[in-house]
């Protein structure tokens, strides 16, 4: 991805502040790339993906005067992404998803290494997982977000979120063994 | 500091950052959303600029009705006069007054006309009445009395000058009360050439149950409650605004419920949204007096309101065998709705006593653009029933 000039984005956003289209257009089109990768992930389709970057721009638009400049835009953005696509997800998902830590210690740390899996194939299996699962995964493996702090935007608690994590992680491994069954390299990582 | 996980890695290297083709659709969609927040959305300077306003106009409004009401009270007939007597020594400035007599009302016509001469040069062509009400009560006197001056048809026969220490500071103005049948006021020609229209305020206190749905004239038991001010610009027309918390309870199929934000089709689709949402609705109306006597009016109103939604809540009702999906949400402050309704009403109004009256009042609410979470057209019909309070009979000096 092309390094974000940080002046050109200022500028952006000081358009956008006194209600410039052009500017927010300008400032969509810049972190279009970013913005719909976090979308596609915590999305359940491209359609609702769609739908949580436009809310999600909707946002930063209407709070754009609550920015902080001395802060990276990115950082900003990223947040209201994922408390929108949390949004999503607490309307998605009402009940039996979530699940107690069950006993889970034998799971290995044994993972395969994948490295020529296209962007395309890992998306899928992240939305193939439960949403639950999902949101727990994505929030945690990918985002960096505690258990903590998983378990409080996700109104689960502290071990739910570790069970689901734990949970994601074995099913996402299922599906990579049966997506490249055939030629595997695999490696012990621990 | 979180483990690394090698599956955590490998999604986290995979699905960072990638290079996703920009696509103008999502921008039609964005767009799409932003138009309908800019409707929604009120700046903060319309919001300054408009209290503003209504803080100067108010501030005019009465700045006039006070100067008005002074006059009015002061030169009413009616009004109990001080006697020379009971006035202070050193009142210097007089009012210039008349009486009528023959209706029986005390008169003691006296003039000081050095004073009156060196305080406030005497109006031009300008006649004013003044009358002493045996009764006393000087504020619920003067309109009877008044009325009872004007029906007579001997009320101008002879206009005396008096003079009233009671207002040192007053200055003389035409008489402005002008009470009473319309045919009893074709009998005093110089009165109402003399006078210029009644105004003042008039506050009410409201309470108006109405059937709110998305069709007019029906839908749930609903009601308002509230506080109106009214200032008369003349006999005919007025002009009110004030506050009313109004609850809405309403039903809709949920093909007319179109939330700003898109709904997610994974979340099942309702069959049926019912609402129950707390409203503040600020009106402001122009009335006109259709048809007026002594005791009663008929008047229309139309104008527009406001809707500030205090709280909205919202309950799905979904198909048989669906489960799981969202019930209910609760939203506070969420949306306004400034100028987003239009009001029509006709109205009986009925005096009890020359300060009070009551009103009752048929309306309807259109909306003018969709209300609230859903967007829905909202219709409001009701009965408004009203206790009025006119603040300028009752004013004392």
């Amino acid at each position: 991805m092309p390094t974000v000039n940080e002046e050109i984005v200022q500028k952006y956003i000081a358009g956008c502040r006194k209600h410039k289209k052009e500017s927010q257009y300008a400032l969509f089109k810049q972190f279009y790339s970013y913005a719909m990768g976090i979308c596609r992930r915590y999305a359940r389709n491209s359609d609702e993906a769609s739908d949580i970057l436009s809310d999600s721009f909707l946002k930063v638009f209407s709070h754009i005067e609550q920015y902080d400049s001395s802060k990276p835009f990115k950082s900003w953005l990223g947040k209201i992404i994922t408390n929108t696509a949390i949004d999503y997800y607490r309307a998605n998902l009402k009940f039996g998803q979530q699940e107690d830590v069950e006993d889970h210690e034998h799971i290995s740390d044994e993972a395969s290494v994948y490295g020529k899996l296209a962007y395309d194939d890992l998306l899928a299996l992240v939305r193939s997982l439960s949403p639950a699962y999902q949101a727990v995964f994505n929030l945690y493996a990918i985002d960096g977000y505690s258990h903590n702090e998983i378990a409080e935007l996700l109104g689960i608690t502290v071990n739910t979120s570790k069970s689901n994590l734990h949970k994601a992680r074995k099913r996402l491994q299922e599906l990579l063994d049966e997506t490249t069954k055939m030629e595997r390299p695999t490696i012990r990582t621990k | 500091m979180q483990e690394k996980h090698p599956i955590d890695e490998l999604f986290k290297d995979g699905l960072t950052d990638p290079d996703i083709p920009f696509n103008e659709k999502d921008w039609r969609r964005l767009s799409k959303k932003l138009r309908g927040n800019r409707k929604r959305t009120i700046p903060l300077w319309v919001w300054a600029g408009s209290a503003a306003a209504a803080a100067i106009v108010l501030a005019i409004m009465l700045f006039v009705t006070n100067r008005n009401t002074r006059s009015t009270i002061a030169e009413s007939p009616g009004y109990t006069q001080k006697t020379p007597a009971e006035a202070p020594p050193s009142s210097g400035v007089q009012r210039h007054s008349a009486v009528s007599p023959g209706n029986g009302l005390a008169d003691k016509p006296a003039v000081d006309d050095e004073n009156r001469s060196k305080a406030i040069p005497p109006p031009v062509g300008r006649m004013q009445a003044a009358a002493t009400d045996s009764q006393g009560s000087p504020a619920l006197s003067a309109a009877k009395t008044t009325y009872a001056l004007l029906s007579s048809p001997t009320a101008t026969a002879s206009l005396t000058p008096r003079t009233d220490s009671l207002y040192n500071t007053s200055i003389i103005r035409p008489a402005r009360t002008m009470i009473g049948p319309p045919d009893a006021r074709m009998q005093q020609p110089r009165y109402r050439v003399a006078g210029p229209p009644q105004r003042g305020w008039a506050f009410s206190i409201l309470a108006a149950p109405d059937l709110s749905g998305t069709q007019p004239l029906g839908g749930k038991l609903s009601g308002n409650i509230g506080l109106i001010a009214t200032y008369r610009l003349s006999n005919r027309f007025s002009i009110s605004t004030g506050a009313l918390y109004a609850r809405k309870r309403y039903a809709a199929d949920f093909a007319e419920y179109r939330p700003s934000a898109t709904w997610n089709n994974s979340a099942g689709s309702p069959t049926l949204v019912e609402a129950d949402c707390g409203v503040l609705d600020i009106p402001f109306n122009i009335g006109v007096n259709v048809s007026q006597s002594a005791k009663s009016s008929w008047f229309v109103s139309a104008g527009i309101s406001s809707y500030l939604m205090l709280r909205e809540t919202y309950n799905y009702s979904y198909p048989p065998h669906e489960y799981g999906y969202p019930q209910q949400i609760t939203l506070h402050n969420q949306n306004r709705h400034m100028l987003g309704i239009g009001n029509l009403s006709v109205g009986y109004g009925r005096k009890l006593t020359p300060s009070l009256s009551v009103t009752v009042q048929p309306f309807v609410k259109v909306p003018l653009t969709g209300i609230g979470n859903g967007n829905l057209k909202l219709y409001s019909s009701g009965i408004a029933i009203s206790a009025d309070i006119d603040l300028t009979r009752r004013r004392k000096p």
